[in-house]
């Protein structure tokens, strides 16, 4: 069963969806549905998974990799604030 | 004196006028973290001052993992085919009456304490952080989180370095 939804955008938004929508060769409304239903998935899916571009993917497992990374000196005294802290 | 204390979120715990700055980090505290533990989805931990209820902060950890894009065969060469275990550190906050006085780095160290507990257990490689503003990435990056190059507000840290501080 079709729901409806009620939603208020600004002028420029409105002309951005019809135009997206009119590229698309979808009615605005059509255009604005599936946009969110898209938008909603997605917000699902990020919630447990992150994916990532080729190149961040790469420049994470390398820095995930190098066991010779040290935590930076904020960090460290960070730390050692804490552990004083728990002791 | 009185002790600060960082615990896991539970039913006492005072969540009602907490005030972070952030009407989504305060109604998340108030509407949604205490379903997320029950449900297994999420854990709270929570800073009240001992022999207290009243939440001065808290932070949110679950399970996440990363994955890639679809990659070509080229680009994909040398790189792990399985998805990397992270954990998400989803929310940290600390109520306006609480804010400057270094719990914001206390909830981070507790956060990094309990990861590496939790990487000795189950395996994880590092914790993952959607900072909500530009000034939250910057308290992340002042203490070694990395950006990804696409979203400078999601950070990341290695557990291999985590790890080095003995915590």
């Amino acid at each position: 069963m079709p729901h409806t939804f009620t939603i208020q955008v600004s002028d420029a938004a409105k002309a951005a969806i019809d135009e997206a929508a009119s590229l698309t060769g979808l009615s605005p409304s059509d255009f604005a549905a599936s946009a969110v239903v898209s938008a909603a998935k997605n917000a699902i899916r990020e919630w447990s998974v992150t994916e990532l571009s080729p190149r961040d993917f790469k420049s994470l497992t390398e820095m995930l990799d190098d066991e010779s990374a040290e935590p930076n000196r904020a960090l460290q005294e960070a730390a050692a604030i804490f552990k004083q802290g728990n002791s | 004196m009185a002790e600060l204390r960082i615990v896991r979120l539970a039913s006492q715990h005072d969540r009602s006028s907490f005030d972070c700055g952030h009407p989504f980090l305060d109604n998340w505290l108030k509407r949604n973290a205490g379903q997320f533990d029950r449900r297994d989805l999420a854990r709270t931990f929570v800073a009240t001052w001992e022999d207290e209820v009243r939440v001065l902060g808290y932070y949110s950890m679950s399970n996440h993992h990363v994955t890639r894009a679809q990659m070509s065969d080229d680009e994909s060469r040398g790189l792990p085919n399985i998805d990397i275990p992270m954990l998400l550190l989803g929310r940290l906050a600390v109520d306006r009456v609480a804010q400057g006085q270094g719990l914001g780095k206390r909830l981070l160290l507790d956060a990094l304490s309990r990861s590496r507990r939790i990487a000795d257990e189950i395996g994880i490689r590092g914790l993952e952080v959607h900072a909500i503003d530009d000034r939250a990435a910057d308290f992340y990056r002042h203490y070694g989180f990395r950006s990804f190059q696409d979203d400078d507000r999601h950070l990341f840290i290695a557990i291999s370095a985590i790890r080095k501080l003995n915590l």
